[in-house]
């Protein structure tokens, strides 16, 4: 809903001081806002670092004049573009599959890709939608290691919406368990089993920050 | 200037929608079962019309044989494209583009099959048909089977679509596919089925129309655009739908060609009525208008 | 046609100028996923425009110019309602454009007869597009007397244009907009979280696919010499997807290629013809039920064509591919 993506109901959405709900997906990606999906949406029959150059912010060789009228300027600024995404798949260890068609890559690859698509947009803020969904659980481990490194190199605010919660728990700073569609907590990692509203209701969705 | 038949207008009305229900039925409810626009579903129109000209005309035979024959040969056509063509293109994984694509291909084969056998020029059935004057309206025989076709097939449509199994599974097929094959519905014999009959279906109306105009290879095509006017406006998949649009769309026909006629333009420029419907409609409420108030009014 | 040089030289023309055509549907569908089956619709105003013009004692590079530009303006406002449409409410609409367009041109001259007569009591109406009878068309080249020398330089002339075509289409979409072009056939949601206006692209696509497709239109009037709403039948958008998905969806110099291969079964056509004067067979048929079936038998058994798609080669791609294997 924050991305765009789905109409909201009701309610107000900010993000910097700015009214952003009712904008259209590419104009929440202009403010710095960045998902991935849950079930990957690569595009399929481009190669992964296609992928990830796709993502890439105001880059005039995806103008129709750029392309054809700036084209020794988009020449260079592309090689940067490109270092920048081999940097971030070799950070997710894809490197060695940044020629092969997305639709070649297993299942925990793609949704790495999928992390790392939304990284080369240099996101304010990160929404990672279930990025350990259907994944096993030790990739699940891996995933979070690799956000987590994400957030101290990059710096970007990341906001991820799970229902692993107990590999989650020791990588969250700041948690918010959600129940029908409720707030029922908001606080520390540590301070949700303790709190009886979310014993009660177990396990809801966990957005965690 | 000529004046207004009003009562004659209204019943030409009737007939040009009557022919549009038949032939949009089928194009409708296979879009909705298979996902795709079935272009060839022009051809299953005039192969229809061509049986029932060679049986009819050129083999004198009666002309119930010659109705039931158009049926049937059209349909079993239509099986055919679906279990040989399209289901296995599907089961591949085709992309609905490619079913399109197929689409078009196998109705150029079919019509120019046609075109090598009976050629292009158009034939004329040269039966005598009783007519009936009453009052300001003249009327004949012919129309009375197209009318007496309709109603019956609306009636056994209904009838199968409200209380029986298969209308529950047709139903629940264009619903939502996975949910119904879960459930245990084959999916595969309802889509068998309503590819058959809708072909069939598509062929009466070619028959109709050979024996009211004439046959020639182009028929089903000029009938596919206002079918896909009926199928857009009636709502993809929705029978109820398809039988308002195809009357609504009859009287706009018939009117449209008043208007053209009183101002001295060609006629032939009616069709841009099925066009700025299908635009509007897609523009404006692509489940189809009729299907959204029907929904709207809980009928 | 009594030299055989003349007959191949025609069937080599017509190679390059639907070569121009299929690159046009190449980069709606090929790259954005576009499925545009109005395309008669935008040769035949291409062709009608130049026909037009010329008539007009137009220059033949401004009646060039004129096609190129009025085709594109069309699309633009053919494009300007559908582009939101799924893609099989797209191929309705814009192939029930083309028959509508079609419909328009045949019976544009009495609609306007008729309406002059009507508000202006006048019958001085003089006809624009011929009606059903159609339009003589003068040729772009006037060499007159030697006609092999003529057909080379309508040779010359397609081919430049082909030639220019490809290099300009190369030139746009192997680069960062090319890719985005994919990425929107693709997936357009994933696209549009990725900050990527589509709907700007898409226009630019139909804008530019329907020039294109306007100046083969404008090429084959003029050397065709005769024109009519017959000769941009749904049968001509077909022989196009046909040339595309034969050759290579996605894949330039795939596209034509099967723009080569889709005449030459034409040509072959014709070419038997004198064979079949025995039989009861009409050549056109035989031309159609073959196409027809062979387009079915592409799409069962070889649906990427015959040359596949490359991913998008780039300055810096090539330099990262020639880094990879290196490592």
């Amino acid at each position: 809903m924050i991305s765009g993506v789905v109409q909201r109901d009701s309610g107000e959405i900010w993000f910097m001081k700015e009214r952003i709900d009712g904008l259209q997906p590419f104009k929440i990606y202009a403010k710095g806002i960045v998902r991935s999906f849950q079930i990957p949406r690569l595009f399929w029959r481009l190669t992964v670092l296609d992928n990830m150059l796709i993502a890439a912010r105001e880059f005039i060789g995806e103008s129709f004049t750029g392309t054809l009228f700036r084209r020794g300027k988009w020449v260079s600024e592309e090689r940067k573009l490109v270092d920048k995404a081999l940097d971030i798949l070799r950070l997710l260890g894809l490197s060695e599959s940044a020629f092969r068609f997305a639709y070649q890559l297993s299942g925990g690859q793609m949704k790495l890709l999928e992390i790392g698509r939304a990284l080369m947009a240099d996101p304010k803020l990160l929404l990672l939608d279930e990025p350990t969904a259907g994944v096993h659980p030790k990739l699940a481990q891996d995933i979070f290691r690799k956000i987590e490194e994400i957030r101290r190199i990059y710096g970007t605010a990341v906001f991820v919406i799970e229902h692993r919660v107990e590999t989650l728990f020791s990588y969250a700073d700041w948690v918010y368990v959600m129940d029908n569609g409720s707030l029922i907590y908001s606080g520390k990692p540590s301070g949700v089993v303790l709190d009886a509203r979310v014993q009660k209701a177990y396990l809801g969705d966990i957005y965690v920050a | 200037m000529y004046t207004l038949n009003l009562p004659q207008i209204f019943f030409n009305s009737i007939i040009t929608g009557s022919i549009f229900m038949l032939a949009a039925i089928g194009l409708s409810l296979s879009y909705s079962l298979s996902r795709f626009p079935n272009f060839a579903h022009a051809e299953y129109i005039t192969l229809g019309g061509y049986i029932g000209f060679l049986l009819f005309e050129q083999l004198n035979m009666h002309l119930y044989i010659a109705f039931t024959a158009s049926f049937l040969v059209s349909g079993l056509l239509s099986l055919l494209s679906y279990t040989v063509l399209f289901k296995p293109l599907q089961d591949r994984g085709a992309p609905m583009v490619y079913l399109m694509v197929a689409s078009i291909g196998l109705g150029i084969t079919i019509r120019h099959i046609i075109q090598q056998i009976w050629g292009g020029s158009p034939l004329t059935i040269r039966a005598v048909w009783p007519r009936w004057d009453i009052g300001p309206l003249t009327i004949s025989g012919l129309y009375l089977y197209l009318i007496a076709t309709v109603i019956s097939t609306s009636i056994v449509l209904h009838l199968l679509l409200a209380s029986t199994i298969i209308g529950k599974c047709i139903r629940a097929v264009s619903d939502n596919i996975e949910l119904a094959s879960s459930v245990g519905v084959n999916v595969d014999n309802v889509s068998r089925f309503v590819w058959f009959v809708g072909g069939g279906l598509a062929g009466l109306s070619g028959f109709f129309m050979v024996a009211i105009a004439n046959a020639i290879p182009l028929l089903g095509w000029r009938l596919l655009i206002p079918a896909f006017a009926v199928t857009v406006l009636g709502g993809v998949g929705s029978f109820y739908g398809a039988l308002i649009a195809a009357y609504t769309l009859g009287f706009a026909e018939n009117i449209s060609v008043i208007g053209l006629t009183a101002l001295g333009l060609p006629t032939d420029l009616k069709m841009l009525v099925f066009f700025i419907t299908i635009v509007v409609v897609l523009l404006a409420k692509p489940e189809g208008i009729i299907a959204s108030i029907r929904r709207g009014l809980r009928v | 046609m009594s030299d055989p040089a003349i007959f191949i030289m025609h069937i080599a023309y017509k190679i390059g100028v639907y070569g121009i055509a299929a690159l046009s549907l190449n980069i709606e569908y090929g790259y954005t996923g576009l499925s545009n089956f109005g395309k008669a619709a935008f040769l035949m105003i291409g062709a009608y425009t130049a026909a037009i013009a010329l008539e007009n004692g137009l220059h033949p590079v401004i009646a060039i110019i004129l096609s190129v530009i009025i085709s594109g303006v069309i699309g633009l406002l053919a494009s300007a309602f559908t582009l939101k449409f799924r893609e099989d409410y797209l191929a309705i609409t814009l192939l029930a454009f083309a028959e509508i367009t079609r419909l328009i041109i045949r019976s544009f001259d009495d609609s306007a007869k008729a309406l002059t007569r009507l508000i202006t009591g006048m019958e001085n109406y003089v006809n624009i597009f011929g009606g059903v009878h159609g339009k003589v068309v003068r040729s772009f080249i006037s060499i007159i007397g030697d006609y092999r020398l003529y057909n080379v330089a309508q040779l010359c002339l397609a081919y430049g244009f082909l030639i220019f075509s490809y290099i300009f289409v190369k030139l746009l979409l192997d680069s960062p907009y090319g890719r985005v072009l994919r990425a929107i056939r693709e997936d357009e949601l994933a696209s549009q979280t990725l900050g990527k206006e589509t709907w700007r692209y898409k226009l630019q696509v139909i804008i530019l696919g329907s020039m294109l497709a306007g100046l083969a239109g404008a090429l084959i009037a003029q050397f065709e010499g005769y024109i009519s709403p017959e000769s941009f039948q749904p049968h001509l958008t077909f022989a196009i997807w046909m040339m595309v998905i034969l050759g290579g969806v996605g894949n330039n110099l795939g596209v034509i290629l099967g723009a080569a291969l889709v005449e030459s079964i034409e040509a072959a056509a014709l070419f038997i013809k004198g064979f079949l004067g025995y039989l009861p067979l009409d050549p056109i048929n035989i031309q159609w039920i073959f196409v027809g079936i062979s387009i079915i038998v592409i799409v069962a058994f070889k649906p990427k064509g015959l040359v596949e798609e490359r991913p998008i080669k780039t300055p810096a791609m090539e330099v990262a591919i020639a880094g990879s294997t290196r490592d």
